[in-house]
């Protein structure tokens, strides 16, 4: 009965990337649909990487500051009790209001916020992320980190006693000790509740649909409603997130 | 790697053994056999199908208790069925619901290669703009770059997008799972203008925003509105397309649920009579019903007009002009075969 063959029809959408132009391939559902999945790991990709710089970066700040660490992890609390849902919600609607008040602001003279995207105008074609996109980078950005923080610190604090002792007298300087001892003891032991932090926020991204960011998710039910292929197209968008997910996990089996 | 690639395979095993939607007894059977009727409307849709003060409302959800009226004799005998985008045609195919009576665009493919069925149009619709004026004096040509918010799902953004680049014009969309989020987006400027069917739009308008909204006179293309029903149900096909003629010819006959009981005991006009079942003892045996059962219709639920005043135009807060929703005799688009 499952009949996929609505795949090759041409799509009656059309779905905007960045950077990567895919509806000059074709123009069938499947290229829908890929254009949907490139959205979706495109996002997962910048708000990972984004967001794991940012958590280390916060890590290093805390790991030797115990009041700093007090006033983070009240702020973190407050973010972590929010449903997800409720994070992009606040980001999309914040951020619209914010540019129907100021209409556009510039970053330092590099980029351009306002209603309809960000801009940065210095590359050949110039940037233009869109809205959403941004909205859902900062709030699953924004999401993640304290939990990420959280990782980092907690695998920092299961570090023998003895062990930093011992680092005290190899290396000297602050600095030098974290970079080259704390930081990659950290990172080997946080490895795999690192990665389902990224698997997490990968399935988190299918909320794109909600504040209508072009993700697979989103694609998958304009496709599923067109054509009415309800079960095929679900059976396609879990067989990705299934299979993708599996991929990112096997990371942290190594 | 091995027990990695077992696992995908088992995956995809799994999930493409799907269940074989049962052939089972006709629909029409089993609605008797049930005695009610579950009807799938949209979850709010002022107009359409809305749920307020305890009861469901609108035209959708009068498609469904006029032909509980007719065929179970009671108006009342509904169960409603809520549903969302990607629920609605996996309902109707899984036997969830009876009728899928949620305001869906009829077309050739979803006629044809979804195993369900189109029946009647009950509502002529189209296509068009809401536009953010801002205060201005506005033609839609003028506006050549456009950020449209839609809702996910909708099956007319290709003829917009085409409808646009023949003028010339470029637009970017926004897709919207949720109405309540896409009217905020548009409320606060991320996007100038909103496209869907226009009986929708005045809905959003009336309800949601302020007079900086302009429903633009263009129409992009039409959308006809009715309900489906699974195929291999003539009955129950045939049934709902009475029931609709039945309201089209009362309304031409001048029958409506006020004056049914009087025009029946006093009418001489043959074809009322005919209508209301006291000329042939037999009217309606053909669709397996007794000969009262557009009398039930007209008194239970009313005629066309009736219909569409009650719930979006004079008599409603919505209050929509009739337009192309009239009869066929007064420059509207709804006609009937002959009762005969």
């Amino acid at each position: 009965m499952l009949d996929f063959s609505f795949l090759n029809s041409p799509a009656i959408l059309t779905v905007d990337t960045v950077f990567v132009n895919l509806s000059e391939y074709g123009s069938t559902y499947f290229f829908a649909l890929l254009s949907g999945l490139y959205n979706t790991l495109l996002l997962t990709a910048t708000t990972v990487s984004f967001s794991f710089v940012v958590s280390a970066a916060i890590f290093m700040l805390l790991h030797n500051n115990r009041a700093l660490c007090n006033t983070f992890s009240f702020l973190f609390s407050i973010i972590k009790v929010i449903p997800v849902l409720g994070v992009v919600v606040l980001m999309y609607f914040g951020y619209m209001y914010g540019m129907s008040v100021w209409e556009s602001v510039s970053i330092g003279g590099v980029a351009v916020l306002s209603m309809a995207g960000l801009t940065v105008p210095y590359f050949s074609n110039g940037i233009f992320l869109q809205t959403e996109f941004l909205c859902l980078f900062l709030a699953l950005s924004v999401y993640t980190i304290p939990f990420i923080v959280d990782i980092l610190m907690s695998a920092y604090q299961s570090m023998p006693a003895n062990n930093k002792k011992i680092s005290d007298t190899l290396v000297s300087g602050t600095i030098k000790k974290f970079t080259v001892i704390y930081f990659p003891y950290t990172i080997n032991r946080a490895r795999s509740a690192l990665t389902n932090q990224a698997v997490n926020l990968f399935k988190n991204s299918s909320l794109g649909v909600v504040i209508g960011y072009s993700e697979l998710t989103n694609v998958g039910i304009t496709t599923l409603s067109i054509t009415g292929k309800t079960i095929e197209c679900f059976i396609i968008m879990s067989l990705v997130y299934f299979i993708v997910s599996l991929i990112l996990s096997r990371f942290a089996n190594r | 790697m091995k027990r990695f690639l077992q696992v995908i395979a088992f995956a995809i095993a799994a999930v493409t053994v799907s269940p074989a939607f049962s052939q089972s007894e006709e629909v029409l059977t089993r609605i008797k056999k049930n005695d009610y009727i579950n009807c799938g409307v949209h979850t709010d849709l002022p107009g359409f199908s809305s749920f307020s003060t305890g009861t469901w409302k609108g035209i959708d959800v009068d498609m469904c208790r006029a032909v509980a009226a007719a065929v179970l004799g009671d108006a009342n005998k509904v169960k409603y069925v809520p549903l969302t985008i990607s629920q609605r045609f996996v309902s109707l195919q899984t036997d969830q619901v009876d009728i899928l009576s949620r305001n869906v665009t009829l077309g050739f493919t979803r006629d044809t290669q979804l195993g369900l069925s189109n029946t009647i149009f009950n509502y002529y619709d189209a296509f068009g703009f809401l536009v953010n004026t801002k205060g201005k004096k506005i033609s839609l040509d003028k506006l050549n770059k456009l950020t449209i918010c839609t809702l996910t799902g909708s099956s007319l953004i290709q003829p917009t997008n085409d409808w646009l680049k023949t003028r010339k014009m470029t637009a970017s969309f926004v897709y919207f799972e949720n109405l309540e989020i896409l009217i905020k987006a548009l409320k606060m400027g991320r996007c100038n203008a909103y496209t869907n069917d226009i009986s929708q739009l005045a809905i959003i308008k009336k309800v949601h925003l302020d007079n900086n909204f302009v429903i633009m006179p263009d129409v992009i293309i039409k959308s006809p509105l009715g309900p489906m029903v699974k195929s291999g149900n003539e009955q129950l096909r045939k049934t709902i397309a009475w029931v609709y003629y039945a309201q089209v010819t009362a309304e031409e006959l001048g029958v409506n649920s006020k004056n049914v009981d009087s025009m029946a005991s006093t009418s001489v006009v043959p074809d009322v009579q005919l209508l209301l079942g006291n000329k042939n003892p037999k009217f309606g045996s053909g669709l397996d019903l007794d000969a009262k059962w557009a009398y039930r219709v007209i008194s239970q639920v009313g005629n066309l007009e009736e219909v569409y005043e009650n719930n979006m135009g004079k008599n409603s807060s919505i209050n929509l002009p009739r337009g192309r929703n009239n009869l066929w005799s007064n420059g509207g688009l709804h006609y009937a075969p002959l009762i005969h």
